[in-house]
């Protein structure tokens, strides 16, 4: 039996004794909140704290929930068992049915699924991966590197202008490393930078492996940069929007997220480095004021409260956030094709790489 | 004979018809929709009292019956015989077809019209009748007519089917031809009811011969205008301003059929007002054969418009009078049956005399100049309520007039002076035994005629607003066929136990409504003010011995601060009740609904159980059922059925 398999019928059997004995049947899962995170400086991750909270059945709050948990549960058992997987989307669809007597549905839309699916990962210690759900893939590759993924071998340096596309699933069985000669990775956040960058073929000029995520990595991308930093010793470089959500992605890949904190080990890359966009470097490289534009308020709420997450404080932090509430300013990285449309992998990028300018 | 008293002759001769257009609005026939409706409320009105009337005398039989011992099986029998029973018929008296080509586009033609009275044609213009056929409808014994109509070489055809009750009848197309071919043309037929004849019988004592002129043949006669009693009409004008009404609009007179006993035969009286002389005018009259024991009925033709209305308004009269059966026939044959609730009488008001605090200029000199009292102190000992030898005197002095002075020479300056001393005058207040207010039978009716799920009735102890004593009842209607939560709060007024349809927002009870807040009652009411929100009926009645209107038309309350103020205290007395009721089936429901939520997810829970268990089904079911019927067995069969 596997250890998924094992701990699925372990929470069953948990809930069934406590109806035959006539208790309150409960599900007790860890907080995934920013109240029990915790930040580990010498790790530089965050890992979740020990505060659970408890779902019972009997409880008019809770019950639904309490259902849809047990509904999944039993979703992911019969997958383990059938040795097959299916996205989380189609783990929706297939609880988008009606609950017999009510107009209700198990589950009415997929921002409810995905959180109970992060709850039983969490309550059992599973990842969703070895529960064979994964998530849509959505994250591109290329550079100095050649791989195995489900025994085809893959040269990335000759995957086109499209690149390599990221399956959800990373680990050692599916996908295997085989030889390289990069020198770092270069996470960029925007697929439309990623793009220009490859026509350029940046990756070449600097000897690099280039990945995007098309926004917030997914744990997939998170995952694969976890192995690739740590298994081919390679330096993670991470280059995004000034902005605060830019800056957000970046800790998210370097210190993990609240949501997630349960994953930082696996997926966090405590020295990854911020190479840009700062808002610094609108002066640096003379970006003109016009391509910036002003923070929204709610810009500068969430400026505000990442100057206050324990993994911010940093020196180069700390200068850059409040630099930009200063100035007032954000800048998009399309920003910097003000200068020319090759400006930034002409230019930009390889006086940051080599003048090592980067926040730590 | 000289220009003036040609003059003086016109002059008198249009004064009773010229009063009536001059003043319709008062009397509730200022518009051809009310005109019908007025004229329903004034017959009706005289068919209750007049079985209450009955019923008073018949009471009093029983009281001396009992008291030498009688026997009064056969007297009760009689009072019960006597509770109203009022039918209520309104006819297409006359109509008018018109025949349209192309109806609602821009090349719209009429093509003919055909003018009907008593539903016998009586002018045909733009088209040519042939002839009229008539035939058996299959499987009854009613006849139909077919009527040919020519319009040059096109042949018209118009049915006319008769309904169960003769007189409805339905009229259509049927056919139009052309050399015998059915022409595919656009012809539409639109029937006009122009004049209705109006039926109300009841099942009173009937009324003798000689007085049925008098009652329906002149205005401003009547037995109630000097009392101080709860009672409907209140200006002896109603019935017979409908038959002047008729008589104007038609030119027909008002058929009275009464009959006043088993052993006496119905007489029919034909009759007209002489508008010369403000005067009834027997036109014709009949003996005629009648089967029941005793009633009257009145006929009366007139131009109008029949609308709703009427239902909405007998329904609501039956809601305050259920000890009444109503039965309306509209125009086109549909029977509505307003149930009896009650069986019993409501109490008999008993007239008062008037409370020197109520008393107006107007009256007291009316009253000065009429009464059969010698002195001034018996004037006021005798002719008031609640006036002994000892306050009669005080009220004098402080008048500074002469107690032993004849009433019948007092001075307008003497009796101000008289007047304000009455009003300021420390008196008892005045009896209210006058008043009868529907009381508990008021929650049956309710249930009855509206379908409620909840009543809650509360009457107010009597109160008295510048010396006229008046009562107010209220009842609250809740759920089952009234309405939906978002619907506004349906308002039924009424006023001495006769429905109040139009002002409602000059009036003294909706005003009471408004004010309260509903809120604090689980109503939802948006802004804490105005009408709430909600499947409920509100319903006040006001009654006294002498309702201010605003107005002669008698249609709202006027806002005394005194009356809204006894309305908002009965309301919110049976408010609280209303909501202990909403919050506890509120509480129920809450509950019941959650238990059913923890029964609809243990099928799922004990489905997930037993493919993670990998146990029976039986099993776990087994102990799944065993939990949930013991904390919730009542509910868990009652959802279980459900499913």
């Amino acid at each position: 039996m596997t250890e998924s398999k094992k701990k699925l019928k372990e929470l069953g059997n948990k809930i069934f004794n406590e109806f035959k004995t006539g208790k309150n049947p409960t599900i007790e899962i860890p907080i995934r909140s920013l109240k029990n995170v915790e930040y580990i400086p010498e790790k530089g991750l965050i890992t979740l704290g020990g505060e659970t909270s408890k779902r019972f059945f009997f409880n008019i709050a809770h019950t639904k929930k309490f259902m849809q948990t047990l509904m999944v549960a039993k979703m992911a058992k019969k997958l383990v068992e059938e040795n097959a997987t299916t996205s989380i989307r189609d783990l929706f669809y297939s609880l988008k049915i009606p609950i017999p007597g009510m107009k209700d549905n198990i589950f009415n839309d997929q921002k409810e699924s995905d959180p109970i699916i992060e709850d039983l990962e969490v309550s059992l210690d599973l990842l969703r991966e070895e529960m064979n759900l994964r998530a849509d893939k959505k994250g591109t590759m290329i550079g100095d590197l050649v791989i195995e993924d489900a025994g085809d071998e893959i040269d990335l340096r000759k995957q086109g202008s499209g690149g390599w596309s990221i399956p959800s699933k990373v680990e050692s069985d599916v996908i295997k490393f085989k030889e390289h000669s990069a020198k770092f990775i270069l996470f960029v956040e925007k697929s439309a930078i990623w793009e220009r960058l490859n026509e350029d073929k940046v990756w070449k000029k600097l000897n690099c492996i280039m990945i995007t995520g098309k926004g917030q990595p997914s744990r997939g991308i998170r995952r694969l940069l976890h192995r690739m930093r740590y298994e081919l010793n390679l330096p993670v470089i991470v280059f995004n929007d000034a902005d605060p959500w830019g800056y957000y992605i970046h800790s998210v890949i370097k210190q993990g997220s609240i949501n997630l904190a349960f994953l930082s080990q696996k997926v966090g890359v405590p020295d990854a480095k911020y190479l840009g966009l700062t808002t610094k470097d609108m002066k640096k490289f003379g970006i003109s004021r016009n391509v910036s534009e002003p923070l929204s308020p709610v810009d500068i709420k969430r400026a505000k409260e990442l100057l206050k997450y324990k993994w911010f404080q940093t020196k180069d932090w700390q200068e850059e956030i409040t630099h930009m509430l200063k100035e007032g300013r954000k800048l998009e990285m399309e920003a910097l094709s003000n200068k020319g449309i090759s400006y930034v992998s002409e230019e930009y990028l390889p006086q940051k790489v080599s003048e090592k300018d980067f926040l730590i | 004979m000289t220009i003036a008293d040609d003059l003086a002759k016109n002059q008198r001769s249009i004064s009773v018809a010229e009063f009536f257009e001059k003043n319709r609005h008062l009397l509730g026939f200022d518009s051809k929709t009310k005109a019908v409706l007025t004229c329903v409320k004034e017959a009706v009105d005289n068919a209750m009292d007049a079985c209450e009337d009955m019923a008073a005398e018949i009471k009093k039989k029983i009281d001396v019956a009992e008291k030498a011992k009688k026997d009064t099986t056969e007297l009760k029998q009689m009072l019960k015989d006597t509770l109203p029973e009022i039918k209520v018929k309104v006819m297409k008296a006359a109509d008018t077809w018109t025949l349209v080509e192309n109806p609602g586009k821009d090349d719209e033609r009429v093509v003919g019209e055909i003018f009907l009275k008593d539903g016998k044609i009586v002018d045909v213009v733009g088209i040519k009748f042939v002839k009229k056929t008539r035939e058996v409808i299959a499987g009854t014994n009613r006849k139909s007519s077919q009527y040919e109509f020519k319009d040059g070489e096109t042949s018209i055809f118009i049915k006319r089917e008769p309904w169960q009750e003769v007189p409805y009848y339905t009229v259509f197309l049927s056919s139009v031809k052309e050399n015998g071919k059915t022409l595919t043309r656009n012809y539409s037929l639109r029937t006009n009811i122009t004049r209705y004849r109006i039926s109300v019988e009841d099942n009173g004592p009937g009324i003798v011969k000689e007085q049925i002129p008098k009652i329906f043949g002149s205005l401003l006669y009547g037995s109630k205008f000097h009392i101080l009693k709860q009672s409907r009409g209140q200006q002896g004008i109603g019935i017979s301003a409908a038959v002047l009404y008729g008589q104007l609009t038609t030119g027909k007179p008002a058929i009275i059929t009464s009959k006043i006993s088993k052993k006496n035969k119905a007489s029919q009286l034909k009759i007209i007002i002489d508008t010369l002389n403000n005067r009834p005018e027997i036109v014709d009259e009949t003996i005629v054969e009648d089967d029941k024991d005793h009633g009257t009925r009145i006929d009366i033709e007139m131009e109008g418009i029949y609308t709703k209305s009427v239902a909405i308004f007998l329904k609501r009269t039956s809601i305050v009078n259920p000890h009444a059966k109503i039965i309306l026939i509209d125009p086109e044959g549909k029977k509505y049956l307003f149930k009896r609730t009650s069986n019993k009488f409501p109490k008999d008001p008993i007239p008062i005399k008037p409370h020197p605090h109520g008393t107006e200029m107007g009256i007291l000199l009316r009253m000065l100049k009429t009464t059969n009292a010698k002195t001034l102190l018996s004037f006021l000992t005798g002719d008031f309520s609640r006036v002994g030898a000892n306050s009669g005197k005080r009220i004098i002095e402080k008048a500074k007039l002469d107690p032993k002075m004849k009433p019948d020479v007092i001075t307008r300056e003497q009796a101000s002076k008289l007047i304000a001393a009455m009003h300021s005058a420390k008196l008892l207040r005045p009896p209210t035994d006058c008043l009868s207010p529907i009381g508990e039978a008021l929650s049956e009716s309710l249930f009855g005629e509206l379908k409620a799920e909840y009543v809650v009735t509360t009457t107010r102890e009597p109160s008295v607003y510048r010396g006229i004593p008046f009562q107010v009842e209220v009842g609250l209607a809740y759920g089952g066929s009234i309405g939906g939560s978002d619907s506004s709060a349906k308002i039924l007024r009424f006023a001495n136990k006769m429905p109040l349809l139009w002002d409602m927002s000059a009036c003294a009870l909706a005003n009471a409504i408004k004010t309260m807040d509903w809120r604090r009652y689980g109503l939802n009411q948006p802004g804490g003010q105005g009408m709430p929100n909600g499947p409920i009926a509100i319903v006040v009645h006001f009654f006294s011995a002498w309702v201010p209107y605003t107005s002669e038309g008698k249609t709202a309350i006027a806002n005394y601060p005194l009356i809204v103020k006894e309305i908002r205290l009965a309301l919110q007395d049976a408010s609280r009740k209303l909501r202990r009721y909403i919050t506890k089936k509120y509480s129920v429901e809450k509950s019941k609904k959650r238990v059913s939520l923890f029964i609809r997810y243990a099928d799922l829970i004990s489905d997930a159980l037993e493919s993670l268990t990998e146990k029976k089904k039986d099993e776990v079911d087994k102990v799944i059922k065993k939990v949930l019927k013991d904390k919730y067995g009542d509910v868990y069969d009652r959802v279980k059925k459900e499913a």
